[in-house]
């Protein structure tokens, strides 16, 4: 009985916004894609064949061709799939966690505490974050959760600024004023209007952040910083295939677009998101 | 009326957009030299599109679909928007509603004067200058070579509607069309504006677009009343005042201000001496604030009394209402309940004893919230009835504000200003308070609507016998509901007493200059009942 | 105002150096024993010890961190402990390439994405504006470095129209100008569409309609500069990413530049030159954010304060 309901108002703004369709849809290929990414390896991301070396793409066993040993680019670009989603999903959470929290702490409470959030958060986003990330991970070494815990805790003012503009904006409200006259608790207000109001902002943010987290951790990946040796996410893969730029061009093409197209419909998902905030408003 | 030659004539025209149809049924509209013609309306009437339509510029998707608009017996709807560009400004100048808007923020005041002068006149930029140094001279500008220079948003709101009418003014065109050109300014600058404009009207056509009939009445020659799109009625302005003959009309004239069967709020239950809420030397500054926002104010509400606070905008009543509420903090000393036991009571006692309805509906409803779960929050928070009983409560309180309980499980969006004030009032009605504090809660709604809510308003108080503290930038309205009033002007007390008193008799000069300004362009009070100031020579 | 707008910014630096610096001596703790990599192979005790008392890492941590903060007061950032030249004036001179490379590909990012800009926003609904948007979308998506490897493989490797390195010839100079401008162009090109977009619905555009103005006079003199703050605070607040893109773009096209040897003393743990290269970084991306900030002020006349 309930289903009906829940499934329309979930379908409804699909159905409004082609945008947000196509990128719900892109978003739901790339999640089959993420969960099935084991059964359709073809073959064994590290065991390369010494006869096949640099196959190129179309090649009859090899859909993207092989690298230098003879390894399988179609099942290396999958492997390396799993490892950067989740890197961007802690990282992502992580921020969203800290930043969520100081940013409304910064609207509630005028004063000291939103003096020094304001700062921090100020003085954090005017250093560039690459250059933090490249010190950091060169010394605490590289892997997933070093790599996760840098990019979560360099990123977490991006939130923090969007979630307290939008707390202002909500907490001077007549309705919470309102509910102020009301003598609601301040946790209820919280609770109730504070944080269902900031849905729609935080799901466009963490769209556009978890995009950001996926190129970040493939640009560390790049310059030898993210992943460990031997796990080969696209920025890793990308290294490998800059020595071979001339003999097997496809090294690189491969996941170049793997990594474009992923970031292209995730960017796709929060456009179509904010418009549909906006067009709430 | 010194011609007679015709200047602008619209016949049959009609406006669709592809989205919501046809918007302007059938509009003809006639208007001779150096007339003045009021085109009179509730909002969404088709007002500023009929306006608009004029020299083409309705807004993208809204085209016009039939009719022809003539001006000196120029076929403009046959123009396309080339040949349209050029007349712009020069055939008509438009002033529109809100000249802080309608003036481009990062473009200096000179600049804009003096291309629009090149633009059209071929005058030279040395010339163009001079021109646009007259205009400004024209509106009575104080300074105009320092305002050359300047930006809008140097300027207040009075002064930005003076250079919107030098600029559409600027290449003397034959008609002025004046969109609601007063309603987002203060009383006493509106007049000021009004009697500009009627200078003006001596040497140009005025078409004035307004949603006010009382003024509208007192500033035009004809009147055209539209309604959904239609004009339904139109003729002399004092005829059609006093004697019109269209229902909507009829009903338009009944909704005003000393007219209405509704008023007076008075109550007829016996005053008390019984204080409810007692306000002494209250003073309150914002953090960075040169002045005080309100600096020793005294006053009290008594049970069963109507007091109205008066005051433009930036007087600090607001902030008052928020101090008594609550929302601001306040020295203890500044304010006392007396009618409660303790002096500095709880949040949630404070809550019983007072409630408030705000100006803007659009916000101060949580739009993601049903109605239900908006009316039924202060029932939760404070534990007023068990759960199975809510819905039952919540039902009833929308019922007595005159909304259908079956439309409780819908959003805000649903409902129009008039609905969402309703259900406001019933959110405070829920806390069952004895004084309800009403923070310019009628002065985003229509003039119908706003004496129906004011209806609704005297029978509750009557009902649960409410003091009401009433917040309003209104005068009129002041006078009409008032027990008492008290007129602010920057954060002090300049006057308070009886209302027919104040109004009657004022005695400070600011409330008499607030009451000269209110009725100099509004027809007189026949001194009747003394402070039914607007009622209409019948 | 202004003054004390600055001073919170001057505060605001202040908790980054002080951040940044803190953050490198944590790492330098965690990273190993500086005495064991100063002294090179085969260490006799003896000579650790001189090292040690020389550098004063016989002190106790706190005393260390303080001795290195007053050092870092006066710009004494130390040697490079690879090539033992003095630290600032390495980073230093790394400056100009990086400088070049920002400068071009602003200028770049500037011509193309304030005129593609403003034609997506004229009319956003329109089929062919569509499609630019979705063109600057899918832009957006396609990381720089990335662009700049597929650039490479076009230009360089398939048509051998450029050359890839170096820094000599203003040939070398297009490409890394090219990518590192895919870091804002597109985001830029949103911004001033959706800020004209947005201004061609306020009712200041039906008063200058009204007043007969033409389409272009509209949208380049009155919603342009109606949507330029947005864009200024933009290219303000993303300068710092856009370094970020400069140390990538600079790796791959071996630019003798900031980033580069940025990398290379990560690598070697070279800390007096990573303090000195993120003060660098940080004085510049701050004196970046303040010429933002008086461009805005500049062009937004709603900024400034009051004379009138």
């Amino acid at each position: 009985m309930t289903v009906a309901p829940t499934l329309n108002r979930v379908l409804a703004p699909l159905k409004a916004s082609p945008q947000l369709a196509l990128g719900a849809a892109a978003l739901l290929g790339w999640v089959l894609l993420l969960a099935l990414s084991g059964l359709l390896q073809t073959h064994d991301p590290q065991l390369g064949d010494l006869s096949q070396r640099f196959a190129p793409a179309g090649t009859a066993d090899h859909l993207l061709g092989t690298d230098n040993l003879g390894r399988d680019l179609w099942s290396r670009v999958l492997s390396g799939l799993p490892w950067s989603v989740g890197v961007a999903t802690v990282s992502c959470t992580l921020a969203l966690l800290l930043g969520g929290t100081l940013g409304m702490c910064a609207a509630q409470f005028p004063g000291y505490p939103r003096n020094i959030i304001n700062q921090l958060v100020d003085a954090t986003l005017s250093f560039p974050g690459l250059v933090a990330a490249i010190i950091i991970v060169t010394v605490a070494g590289r892997g997933f959760w070093p790599l996760s815990i840098t990019l979560g805790l360099l990123s977490w003012p991006v939130f923090a600024r969007v979630v307290y503009a939008e707390s202002l904006r909500l907490l001077a409200q007549d309705y919470v004023t309102a509910a102020r006259v009301m003598a609601v608790s301040t946790p209820r207000i919280l609770l109730g209007h504070l944080l269902p109001g900031l849905r729609p902002v935080l799901a466009v943010v963490f769209t556009f952040h978890f995009a950001d987290m996926l190129v970040a951790e493939s640009a560390l990946s790049f310059l030898g910083l993210g992943a460990p040796l031997g796990v080969p996410t696209w920025g890793a893969l990308l290294q490998e295939s800059r020595d071979f730029l001339i003999v097997a061009p496809w090294l690189m093409v491969a996941p170049a677009t793997a990594i474009a197209l992923l970031v292209v419909s995730i960017h796709l998902l929060g456009d179509g998101l904010s418009a549909l905030d906006r067009a709430r408003q | 009326m010194s011609g007679s030659a015709s200047l602008l004539r619209i016949r049959g025209l009609c406006v669709d957009f592809p989205q919501s149809g046809r918007i302007l049924h059938n509009v003809s509209l006639d208007a001779a030299e150096g007339e003045i013609v009021g085109l009179v309306g509730e909002s969404g009437a088709g007002k500023t599109l009929a306006a608009l339509a004029i020299l083409g510029l309705i807004p993208a998707p809204g085209h016009v679909t039939g009719g022809k608009v003539f001006i000196r017996d120029r076929e403009l709807t046959k123009l396309g928007e080339q040949a349209l560009r050029p007349l712009r400004g020069r055939l008509a100048g438009f002033v529109f509603q809100d000249p802080l808007k309608s003036l481009n923020p990062v473009r200096r005041i000179g600049s804009a004067l003096v291309e629009s002068a090149m633009r059209h006149s071929g005058l030279s930029r040395k010339q163009a200058r001079e021109r646009a140094m007259e205009a400004l001279r024209s509106v009575e500008l104080a300074n105009p070579e320092s305002a050359m220079r300047a930006y809008p948003h140097q300027f207040s709101g009075g002064q930005r509607q003076r250079i919107m009418i030098a600029l559409a003014l600027i290449n003397r065109p034959p008609l002025l069309i004046a969109d609601e050109p007063t309603t987002a300014l203060d009383a006493s600058v509106q007049s000021r504006v009004l009697e500009l404009l009627k200078r003006r009207a001596k040497r140009h056509t005025l078409l004035m677009i307004t949603h006010d009939l009382a003024l509208a009445a007192r500033f035009c020659d004809r009147l055209y009343v539209m309604h959904g799109g239609r004009v339904v009625e139109h003729g002399p302005a004092r005829e059609l005042f006093s004697n019109p003959r269209h229902e909507y009309t009829r009903s338009l004239l009944d909704a005003l201000p000393g007219r209405r069967t509704t008023a007076p709020m008075r109550s007829k239950h016996r005053k008390s001496r019984e204080a409810l809420a007692a306000v002494r030397g209250l003073t309150v500054r914002y953090r960075g604030a040169a002045q005080a926002a309100v600096e020793n104010v005294d006053f009290a509400v008594h049970a069963n009394e109507t007091v109205c606070l008066v005051g433009e905008s930036g007087s600090g009543k607001t902030t008052i209402a928020r101090a008594l509420a609550g929302v601001i903090r306040v020295d203890p000393e500044q304010l006392r309940f007396p009618s409660l036991n303790d002096d500095l009571p709880g949040a949630a006692v404070r809550a019983r004893h007072l409630q408030m309805v705000f100006q803007d509906p659009y916000s101060s409803l949580n739009p993601r919230w049903p109605v239900e779960r908006i009316v039924g929050e202060p029932i939760r928070t404070h534990r007023l009835c068990g759960r199975a009983e809510q819905k039952a409560r919540v039902a009833a309180l929308l019922g007595r504000v005159g909304l259908d309980p079956k439309q409780m499980d819908r959003r805000p969006a649903a409902f129009s200003g008039g609905q969402r004030q309703r259900i406001a009032l019933a959110r405070a009605l829920a806390m069952n308070p004895r004084l309800l504090l009403a923070d310019e809660a009628l002065s985003a709604l229509d003039i119908r609507t706003q004496a129906r809510i004011l209806a609704l308003l005297r029978d509750i108080r009557e009902e649960r016998r409410l003091a009401l503290l009433l917040i309003t930038h209104d005068l009129a309205l002041a006078a009409e509901v008032g027990d008492r009033v008290i007129v602010l002007r920057r954060g002090r007390i300049v006057e308070q007493g009886p209302a027919s008193k104040v109004m009657n008799a004022p005695r400070h000069e600011y409330t008499r200059e607030l009451l000269a300004a209110q009725a100099r362009w509004r027809p007189e009070n026949p001194g009747r009942e003394g402070v039914r100031m607007y009622t209409p020579r019948l | 105002m202004i003054l004390s707008g600055l001073a919170q910014r001057l505060a605001r630096l202040a908790i980054l150096l002080l951040g940044v610096n803190a953050l490198l001596f944590v790492a330098l703790g965690l990273a190993g024993d500086p005495a064991l990599m100063l002294a090179g192979e085969d260490p006799t005790p003896e000579l650790l010890e001189r090292i040690r008392a020389e550098y004063g890492l016989d002190l106790p941590v706190w005393q260390r961190y303080l001795v290195q903060l007053g050092r870092m007061a006066q710009l004494d950032f130390g040697v490079s402990i690879y090539t033992g030249q003095p630290a600032l004036s390495m980073a230093l001179e790394q400056l100009p390439g990086t400088l070049l490379m920002a400068v071009l590909s602003m200028a770049l990012t500037l011509i193309t994405a304030i005129p593609a800009g403003v034609w997506i926003g004229h009319r956003p609904e329109a089929a062919s504006r569509r499609f630019g948007a979705a063109l600057t979308a899918v832009a957006q998506g396609i990381p720089g470095f990335v662009m700049a490897l597929v650039l490479i493989q076009l230009f360089v490797v398939r048509l051998g129209w450029l050359p890839s390195l170096g820094y000599a010839q203003p040939a070398a100079w297009i490409l890394p100008s090219i990518s590192l401008g895919f870091f804002l162009a597109p985001k830029l090109c949103r911004v001033v569409s959706a800020g004209v977009a947005e201004a061609m619905q306020e009712d200041y555009i039906r008063t200058a309609r009204a007043n007969g103005a033409s389409m272009r006079f509209i949208l380049w003199r009155e919603a342009l500069p109606a949507a330029l703050p947005a864009a200024v605070a933009l290219v303000g607040t993303q300068f710092a990413f856009l370094v970020s893109g400069v140390v990538l773009i600079e790796t791959l096209f071996l630019w003798p530049g900031i980033g580069l040897l940025l990398l290379h003393s990560a690598q070697n743990l070279d800390f007096p030159v990573l303090q000195a290269i993120c003060f660098v970084v940080a004085l510049l991306v701050f004196a970046v954010n303040n010429l933002a900030d008086a461009l805005l002020r500049l062009i937004d006349p709603r900024l400034r304060p009051a004379t009138q």
